[in-house]
Parts: C-alpha cells; sequence; structure tokens
C-alpha cells in the first residue's frame, strides 16, 4: 500500500508540474495584448495623444512584467545582442531590427521603432516604406521629431546589430537558445520583484498567485469564493448524484421487465439530449415564473464574503432555495449518466455464474443486485463519477451565466475578456489541482473498495 | 435500427413540443411608441397594490458592475452614472433641460472677456461627511490631483491639460479662479459631473501642495524624481481607493456601503446630509437605499421583473421589454418605455484603404455611395429592433435644433446599387458572381471584412442581413466578430474595410473634432473612416471656438452635409432607451440625456406608505 501511495504521489507530482507550466502558459497564448487593454479599459487609447499614449502603453507593459521573457530559455536569432530580449513587446523587436537593417542610424531606429508600435501606426508604415523605401521614410520620418532617450549600452548594441547585418547576414538565420534568469514564468511561479514598478510577489509556490492586473486585489482572495461556490456545487452534486444513481439503476435492473422501466432508456436519451443551457431555462420557466409555478428564486443568492468563509457558508445555507434549479441544472446529466452505467453493469453482472449460484441457495433478487453485485460494480462506477468531476468544474460556466451565480465561471469568463492573465491562471492551476486530487484520491478509494486491486498490491509488495 | 429511428423521432417530436409549449404564449399589440424630448415625467400611481413591496428602497438592474468607483482613475460608463449619487461637482447636466447648470456653486461661472477665466462661487451649505465646508482648497486640490502625471487617469489628462492653473480668488472664501489654456467651446461643460474631492480626506499630509500647476503644466516633470509625490500617488492608485467603502468619500447624498463583486453594489443614504434641504429636484433624495444588481442573463432578468425583483431598469433590449409588455402582470406593475437618446449606430468605411493595406474599392466614392444604398437599415430596424429605432442621416440626433433635416435617408436600393457599381466600371464578376476591377493593372475584387462587437447578438444578427444584402449585388462581405478592444484596435489602426458600431452623444454642444478631423485619423484618435480635408477641418475648428449657438448652427449643418456627400459612414439608426420603472414610485422621470433615469427622486408612493388597497 505504502508503494502505491508514494508512486501515486509522484505521479500527482509531475502532473502537478505539468499542471503549472500548462496554466501558465494557457493564459498567456490568449489572443490580444493585455497592457492594450488596460488601457483601452481605462479609455485612454482613445482620448490621449499618441505620446501620451505610448508613454502610457510603455509603463503599463513594464508594471505588469510583460517586458521579460515567458520563460527559462527562448529561441532567438544569433544576430540579436542580449539587450533586445528585455525590449518591450515582439511588434517593438521585430520592427528595430528591420530598421535597424536599413536605415543609418540606430538611435533613429529605437525612437522610431518606439513610436511606430506606440501609435499602432506599423501597417501604415510599411506600407510607406514599401513605396519609398525604408532609408528615406525613415529620414522623412524623423526629419521633425524629438530623439527617444536611449540607454548608450543599448545603443551600441544596435550599432553591433547593423554592422553584423551588413557584414554576416546569415547570422540572422542561424537560431541560438537564450537562457533567461529572469523570466515572467519565474516570477509567478517563485515570486521576486520587479525594479522601478513595485511589483512584488512570492509565487505561487508559496501561496501567492500574484495581483489582480484589472482589480489590483490578491487573485487568491479574488477567486477563493467564487471557487467555494463551485466546488461546493460540484461536490454537492456528487454526493447526491452517486448514491441516487445506484439506487435508480439498481431499481431499474430489479424491475426491468415492469413497463415503467421499459421506457426509461428513451426517457433518459431524451433528457440527456437536452443542452445543459436550455435545460437551465426551461427549468427557470417553469419554476420560477409567476406566469407558471412561481416556487423559485430566478436569480442568484447574494453571499456574504466580507467576514470570511463562516458568514459565507452561512449565508449560502440560508438561500438554499436559490440553489436548488442551478443544482439540478448542474446535476441531471451526471445523475442520468451514472444510472444508465449501473443499470447497464448490473445487468451484465447478473448473467454471471455466482449469481445463479446466489439464486440456487435462494438468495432473494434484491439481496443479489443491492448487495452482491453492486458491491462488484462500484470501482469503475466510482472512477466514472470522479471522472465527471472536472466537467461540472467545467459546467459552471454555463450555470454562473444563466443564474448569475458569483461562481468561478463568471470569475473565468471575467479573467479571460479582460485578459487578466493572473486570474486565468490562478484558476486554472487551482482547478487542475483540485481535480488531480481527485483523482489520486479515487485511486486511493477504488483500491480500498476492490478486493482485486489490494490484492494485487499485497502480492507486489509481499 | 427501425426501433433507432424511432426513438430518435420520440426525442425530437419530446423536444419540439416542449420548445412550442415554453415559447408560445399570447401574442398582444404592444405599444412601441417612442418618446422624445428632454423629460418625461411617469406620475404617481393610483392605488398601490398589496403585491407591491413597502421598501423604500430601489433595486436597479445592471448589466455590468463598474470598472472602480476611484474618483479619478476610471472610465466606465456606468461608474460615471452611479458618481451622480456619491459625488458633487461644480456643475451638473441639468437633465431636464439637457443644460449646464449650476452644481455645488451658486450660479454658473463668470467668465473673462478673454473667455480663458472661469470663476465659480461656491455654495455655503454644501459640507462633507465630516460636517466640514466646501472650501476653494478642494477645487484645487481636486484638478491638481487630476493634472497630476503620476495620476493614473490617462483617460482624463487631456481635458485637464486644457487647464492652466486653478486658484483661490483674493479675499473671497467662496470663489475660484479656473484659467484656461485656450478657448473651447467645451471650457465650461467640462465642469459638469466630474467629482469633486475633499483635500483633507485624500491628502491628509499636503503633498499635493508642495506642488505647482506650472510643474505639472511642465511635460519633462517626472513624479518618479519626487519621494513624497511618487509615494502619494502610488497609495492613491492602489485599488483600496476604487473598490473599498471606507476610502470612497464624496459629496453626494449616497455613500457606498456594500460591493459584493460580480453582484450588486448598496448605496446607503447619508443621514442630515446638506442636500435634504436643497430645493433643486435633482439633488433631491428619497430612498434609503440604492441597489444596483447585476445580471446578464435575459430570461432571469425577465423573470426578475414578473417577481417584481427589480425596480428599475434602463438596460433592457428593445426584445425583451417587447416580451415584458405583452404581458398584462408587468403592466400592472411597470412602467415599460422608449426613449430617444444622443447616439447612433454606424457602419464606418474605410476611405483611405491604400495606407492600411486594406480593400482598395472603397477609396472609390462610388462604391461608399453603393454601399449605403445596399445597406438593409428598415429591414433591420423592422427584424433586429422590433421596429422600435429610426433610422438617421447624420451624427447628429432628431432632437437637436441643429439636425439637418435637409438631408434623405438612403434607402435600401439593390437595383439603384448595381447601376452605381456599373457606371463605375465595376462590372465584371468573377466565377463566384462578385464584382472585379482592374486597378493599377491588379485585378481586384470586391470583398469586404466587416468587424463588429461581440457584445450582444444583435450585432451579429445585423452583419447577417448586411451580408446577404450585399451579396445580391456582387459583393462579399466577410463577417469578424471582435470584442471591444480588437474592435477599437481595428478602428484607431485603420486596419479595418467596414466597422460596425454605436456612437453615444449628449445634449450638450458637439466636439466634432474626435470623430471627424484630420488629425484625430492621423494621431489613431476616432475617426476610424479617414473623412475630412481642409474645408472640413476648418468648419470643425471653427465649432471648437464658437460658443454662440446660432453661428454654431449654420456652421453644424454645413459639416452634416459634408459628411454625408463623402459617405465615410453608412448611418444605420438612433438609439433608443429601453426603460422599466416600478409603479409604487412616484416622481420618476425619463430623460433622452444619460443615465436616462435619476433613481434618487424615486419617492415610494405616499398612498403605500399609509395605506394599501386592491385595485
Amino acid at each position: 500500500m505504502m508503494s502505491r501511495l508514494i508512486k501515486r504521489f509522484l505521479q500527482t507530482l509531475v502532473s502537478l508540474l505539468l499542471l503549472v507550466l500548462f496554466s501558465f502558459f494557457l493564459s498567456r497564448v490568449l489572443p490580444g495584448d493585455p497592457a492594450k487593454y488596460i488601457l483601452t479599459f481605462n479609455n485612454s487609447q482613445v482620448v490621449s495623444s499618441a505620446e501620451g499614449r505610448a508613454k502610457c502603453y510603455e509603463q503599463q507593459y513594464r508594471q505588469m512584467g510583460l517586458h521579460l521573457p515567458f520563460f527559462y530559455f527562448s529561441l532567438e536569432s544569433i544576430l540579436l545582442p542580449d539587450s533586445f530580449i528585455h525590449l518591450p513587446d515582439n511588434d517593438f523587436k521585430f520592427l528595430l531590427c528591420s530598421l535597424s537593417y536599413y536605415s543609418g542610424s540606430p538611435r533613429l531606429s529605437y525612437s522610431l521603432a518606439k513610436k511606430i508600435v506606440a501609435n499602432k501606426e506599423n501597417e501604415f508604415l510599411v506600407a510607406s516604406f514599401q513605396r519609398v523605401g525604408v532609408s528615406r521614410a525613415v529620414d522623412d520620418l524623423l526629419a521633425n521629431r524629438d530623439v527617444t532617450e536611449i540607454d548608450e549600452k543599448f545603443l551600441i548594441d544596435l550599432s553591433q546589430l547593423k554592422s553584423d547585418h551588413e557584414n554576416q547576414y546569415w547570422k540572422r538565420w542561424i537560431p541560438s537558445i537564450r537562457w533567461n534568469a529572469e523570466n515572467q514564468f519565474h516570477l509567478w511561479c517563485f515570486g521576486g520583484r520587479l525594479d522601478g514598478s513595485g511589483f512584488v510577489s512570492k509565487g505561487i509556490v508559496r501561496g501567492d498567485f500574484g495581483k489582480s492586473w484589472t482589480r489590483g486585489g490578491d487573485v487568491f482572495e479574488m477567486v477563493k469564493f467564487p471557487f467555494l461556490l463551485t466546488l461546493f456545487l460540484s461536490v454537492f452534486v456528487l454526493l447526491v448524484t452517486f448514491p441516487l444513481a445506484l439506487i435508480t439503476g439498481g431499481w431499474l435492473v430489479f424491475y426491468q421487465r415492469k413497463w415503467y422501466a421499459k421506457i426509461q432508456k428513451p426517457l433518459f436519451i431524451f433528457t440527456y439530449s437536452i443542452p445543459t443551457f436550455w435545460m437551465g431555462t426551461a427549468l427557470l420557466l417553469f419554476f420560477a415564473n409567476p406566469r407558471m409555478l412561481d416556487w423559485l428564486p430566478s436569480a442568484s443568492p447574494v453571499l456574504e464574503t466580507k467576514n470570511g468563509f463562516g458568514s459565507w457558508f452561512l449565508s449560502l445555507v440560508s438561500q438554499a432555495e436559490y440553489l436548488i434549479i442551478p443544482l439540478f441544472t448542474l446535476g441531471y446529466s451526471t445523475l442520468i449518466y451514472l444510472s444508465q452505467m449501473v443499470f447497464e453493469l448490473l445487468k451484465d453482472e447478473l448473467q454471471k455464474p455466482y449469481v445463479l449460484t446466489l439464486r440456487a441457495v435462494g438468495s432473494s433478487e434484491r439481496k443479489i443486485i443491492f448487495y452482491y453485485s453492486m458491491k462488484n460494480i462500484l470501482v469503475p462506477v466510482i472512477v466514472s463519477g470522479m471522472s465527471v468531476f472536472p466537467l461540472l468544474l467545467g459546467g459552471s460556466v454555463i450555470i454562473d451565466f444563466l443564474f448569475t451565480m458569483p461562481g468561478m465561471g463568471s470569475s473565468m469568463l471575467q479573467a479571460c475578456d479582460q485578459k487578466d492573465f493572473p486570474v486565468i491562471s490562478g484558476i486554472l492551476f487551482v482547478s487542475g489541482l483540485v481535480t488531480m486530487l481527485s483523482f489520486a484520491l479515487t485511486d486511493l478509494f477504488t483500491s480500498q473498495v476492490n478486493p482485486l486491486i489490494r490484492q494485487s498490491n499485497f502480492k507486489k509488495n509481499g | 435500427m427501425l426501433r433507432t429511428m424511432k426513438k430518435i423521432n420520440l426525442v425530437l417530436l419530446v423536444h419540439l413540443s416542449l420548445f412550442l409549449t415554453l415559447s408560445c404564449g399570447s401574442k398582444k399589440k404592444v405599444d412601441v411608441t417612442v418618446e422624445s424630448g428632454n423629460y418625461i415625467e411617469l406620475g404617481a400611481p393610483s392605488v398601490f397594490l398589496d403585491s407591491w413591496s413597502k421598501e423604500n428602497e430601489v433595486v436597479i438592474h445592471e448589466l455590468n458592475e463598474p470598472d472602480n468607483l476611484h474618483p479619478c482613475n476610471g472610465t466606465s460608463q456606468v461608474r460615471s452614472e452611479m458618481f451622480l449619487y456619491l459625488h458633487g461637482s461644480l456643475l451638473r447636466t441639468d437633465l431636464r433641460s439637457g443644460t449646464v447648470q449650476p452644481g455645488i456653486c451658486k450660479s454658473m461661472p463668470e467668465i473673462s472677456k478673454d473667455q480663458l477665466d472661469l470663476i465659480f462661487d461656491l455654495r455655503e451649505d454644501i459640507k462633507w461627511d465630516d460636517n466640514t465646508l466646501i472650501s476653494p482648497d478642494d477645487v484645487i486640490f481636486t484638478v491638481k490631483v487630476a493634472k497630476n502625471p503620476g495620476t493614473n487617469n490617462a483617460a482624463f489628462k487631456p481635458y485637464f491639460d486644457l487647464v492652466e492653473k486653478v486658484e483661490r480668488v483674493p479675499n473671497s472664501a467662496t470663489k475660484v479662479l479656473i484659467r484656461m489654456k485656450k478657448v473651447y467651446v467645451q471650457n465650461v461643460a467640462l465642469w459638469a459631473d466630474y467629482p469633486i474631492i475633499q483635500k483633507s480626506f485624500y491628502d491628509p499630509k499636503n503633498v499635493l501642495d508642495q506642488f505647482s500647476f506650472e510643474q505639472f503644466n511642465d511635460t519633462n516633470f517626472h513624479v518618479d524624481q519626487f519621494n513624497d509625490l511618487n509615494e502619494w500617488s502610488t497609495n492613491f492608485n492602489s485599488p483600496p481607493y476604487g473598490f473599498d467603502a471606507k476610502l470612497i468619500s464624496g459629496l453626494g447624498p449616497y455613500r457606498l456601503k456594500e460591493w459584493q463583486q460580480g453582484q450588486l453594489l448598496v448605496f446607503e443614504k447619508k443621514k442630515n446630509h446638506w442636500s435634504d434641504k436643497s430645493k433643486v429636484y435633482a439633488e433631491k433624495s428619497y430612498p434609503n437605499k440604492l441597489i444596483f444588481k447585476v445580471n446578464k442573463d435575459a430570461i432571469s432578468t425577465q423573470l426578475a421583473f414578473l417577481k417584481q425583483e427589480f425596480d428599475a431598469s434602463t438596460s433592457l433590449s428593445s426584445r425583451g421589454l417587447i416580451e415584458m409588455k405583452s404581458d398584462s402582470m408587468f403592466n400592472q406593475n411597470y412602467h415599460g418605455r422608449f426613449v430617444d437618446v444622443y447616439g447612433y449606430t454606424f457602419i464606418a468605411l474605410n476611405t483611405k484603404p491604400e495606407l492600411s493595406n486594406n480593400a482598395l474599392a472603397l477609396s472609390e466614392l462610388e462604391v461608399r455611395k453603393a454601399l449605403a444604398s445596399l445597406t438593409p437599415v428598415q429591414p433591420i430596424i423592422d427584424v433586429v429592433c422590433k421596429g422600435v429605432n429610426k433610422p438617421v442621416v447624420g451624427p447628429v440626433a432628431r432632437m437637436k435644433g441643429s439636425y439637418n433635416s435637409d438631408l434623405h435617408l438612403i434607402l435600401l436600393d439593390v437595383k439603384k446599387a448595381n447601376e452605381i457599381f456599373d457606371a463605375a466600371k465595376w462590372n465584371e464578376r468573377d466565377k463566384d458572381g462578385v464584382r472585379v476591377k482592374m486597378i493599377d493593372g491588379k485585378k481586384v475584387r470586391l470583398e469586404l471584412e466587416l468587424a463588429f462587437l461581440s457584445t450582444t447578438p444583435e450585432w451579429r444578427e445585423m452583419a447577417l442581413m448586411i451580408e446577404a444584402s450585399m451579396k445580391q449585388a456582387g459583393v462579399k462581405v466577410n463577417l469578424n466578430m471582435t470584442d471591444l478592444q480588437t474592435w477599437l484596435d481595428k478602428g484607431t489602426s485603420h486596419h479595418f474595410d467596414m466597422i460596425m458600431g454605436s456612437w453615444n452623444s449628449s445634449a450638450l454642444p458637439e466636439d466634432y473634432a474626435q470623430l471627424w478631423a484630420t488629425s484625430s485619423w492621423k494621431e489613431n484618435g476616432l475617426n476610424f473612416s479617414g473623412f475630412g480635408n481642409e474645408k472640413t477641418d476648418a468648419i470643425i475648428d471653427s465649432l471648437a471656438v464658437t460658443m454662440d449657438e446660432s453661428a454654431r448652427l449654420g456652421m453644424e449643418k454645413r459639416i452634416q452635409a459634408e459628411i454625408y456627400s463623402e459617405y465615410p459612414y453608412i448611418f444605420l439608426y438612433g438609439l433608443v432607451r429601453r426603460t422599466a420603472i416600478h409603479r409604487r414610485f412616484s416622481g420618476a422621470e425619463l430623460y433622452g440625456e444619460r443615465p436616462g433615469v435619476l433613481f434618487n427622486m424615486f419617492k415610494l408612493s405616499s398612498i403605500g406608505v399609509k395605506t394599501s388597497a386592491t385595485p
């Protein structure tokens, strides 16, 4: 048993590592630039002057740590100096390289590239370059503009780049792997400090998920209650549907020759095929509608979050009637899926020789189904039940939207909409972690329930 | 096989009957009259039904919560609407008349002959929550905060760049002088509804006193060089000042009591507030609480209205309000009204596509003209807007005196569009029926992208109708649904062919520069289409400095005519506000100006307080 535990722990650890990488990169590959989003969100992209926008953008970009490379290593052209790694964004880097190759002045190229990217004029200027030639376009455009301040070290690198480009053009196509001690992933995982931006984090390894880029609050504090609500709903659905599915499946097998057991299949197919969103809407229209049956509320509960978990839980319980329709919407398909599974497994189980023996010795049909056969089918049902768990967590997006529940789904949707990477990464990480833990627990539980698994472990250890 | 088919049929049949059961209802003729005018009184109820709540609070339906409630840093529309209850301002937009009126001042500002100095005389009855009187120092502080380069209010900086300095008027305890840098039509309107904040609350150590307006006007001034200011700015910009009820303080009659993220905000009425004695209608505050509840789902919102869980909404869809108005239960409990507002929907056409590698065809005026004739404006209004909205000819709302009624609506006319295309030598077609033309030796297809917002399903419905209509004349439209950021990026970077959206305006004098000046196009502002020339810029510049209404009128009509003749936009329809307000209140009024309703004026009907009756 111990070796199984250790093995499972190590497997979970590897999965956890993959999860950390996955959560980080998935949040980062979302389309759109979060710095631009925040500035757009604050309307500054619209009304302020071009110079003001450029300044705001760079400040925002650095504050968010987006100027750092993604990961510990990156693939770049061998021609590119190290100082380029810290350039604001890829558009800028690309443009600067292109300009440096063609223009006579690195200083001017830097200044121009900065203005072009900040002003989002790329398309316009590229077209202009094509028409009049890059060098002339650069000279024309810079004729009356101030030159942006530039670091001398960077200037040397830029000059070197130009000279390398002229003398060793082939180097441009040779890739090199670069080591980035300071990077976004390290900052997120292990924490650190960003000079000049006031950003300080302990990293997720110390339980610090960072701060939300849009609301500024602690990510953990922001997603704590939404996550608890989703977890509560998912666990509740599982705890209720699991025994209910065993009873329903067993009952259907027991009465399988009766007419009402015979119509269960088309009825199950019908109900199972109703999309969750539609079911939720239909339930609302039937049971929360003064024109039909005005039994239940249509809105979501207002949960108290200011005074900690206790008051949150009390407010949730005291408004239990608000949860009936969401819980049913979330759980009906799981119940049908598991009931049907129990029904089919039990039917197969009843064909086995030991059942014939049991019948021969006079065991009642009820006892055979609900005791002997049920025990034998528990493992696959538990495994299937737990595999539904991530689906339940995912299903919360629909539930949250439809019933305006303050759950993880609505937090995730909002964060994706606002390109709030720390919140997205945090939610992905926590929900993944819970799913992984649930699988690990299932594994341990099934090994306890199934004598065959226990025996095989015993033999291996022996 | 047959058995499986039977099962599938049964499933389909039951689904269909369930759908029909849920979707069928009594189809009544609903009054969708759109009311116009500066304000509409809803009157008091003649009876107070037993089912009506007697709580003296207003529960307001919102689609979104504000980005924050920081007094300076934030720009969402909901936030500025909520500020009407939390803050006071030098001037206020008078919703009844659609004009600017004194707020916390005794009268409108005295304006110097050069039109650059504005002298505001503060009222002597206005007090902060700590019972101290408002002083010119608070106004000076407010403007200093807005101008401080360390304050994270990029959206408002350009407006405050217009201010040179603010100072006390010598020998007066109530007068404050604001010196503007240049004459501008909105120099006075700038001070309407901008919250004045308390110096002693936000800057108890008087950090900003150490800095002058001259320093903040200097572009080389860097906050990083001053530790005190840097520290103060960082603290002031921090999220608690936008979310924490204890750190949000203003002159308004309500204070933020509770904010459950994503769910609701509760505003509580202040006791013994200065506005209790005010005679100004907009300063009255009757409800004890204003509760803003977020609900994005249309069905649960409608059910909540049927169950009287909401008292008011200005965020309903036309379809939603029409459906609710067809229900007698809703009509018994609510006023459901459609009101014209200052705004319109449009399709901007990229008139300078050669500079952004976009569809070259749009640089031709004839093509733009034909596209306008191919746009099914009236069918869109009938199908998507349920006949509620009205078509518009230009960027000025019908309600305004400056609306150019000489311009005629462009009607859907496929035949005319075909003739225009043929005359413009777009008469050849590709194999798929799309028109083509040789431009500079290259074959150009009449294939355009139409970008639109993903915020509501109505945009998609409209885009599909436009796509189908344009296809009839050999124009291929590729639809591109985008989020707000991408939409703005596309527009401001001019990287689009056609972009559909809407602009909101107000009853106040229009500043045409943002949308129509060539400088706004060059600087990646809101002139998406590239409209403009020296002549139109001259009119816009004149409008920016002309205060005289009669002089403005002619110029405004001329600029509308110029826009009309150049087809930079295809104008679709004017915006309409869909409002539902519970009948248990008296005193409710509807306005054309934003936010459309003042919830502080909702007075629980006196018959509801004293007795209850059954109709």
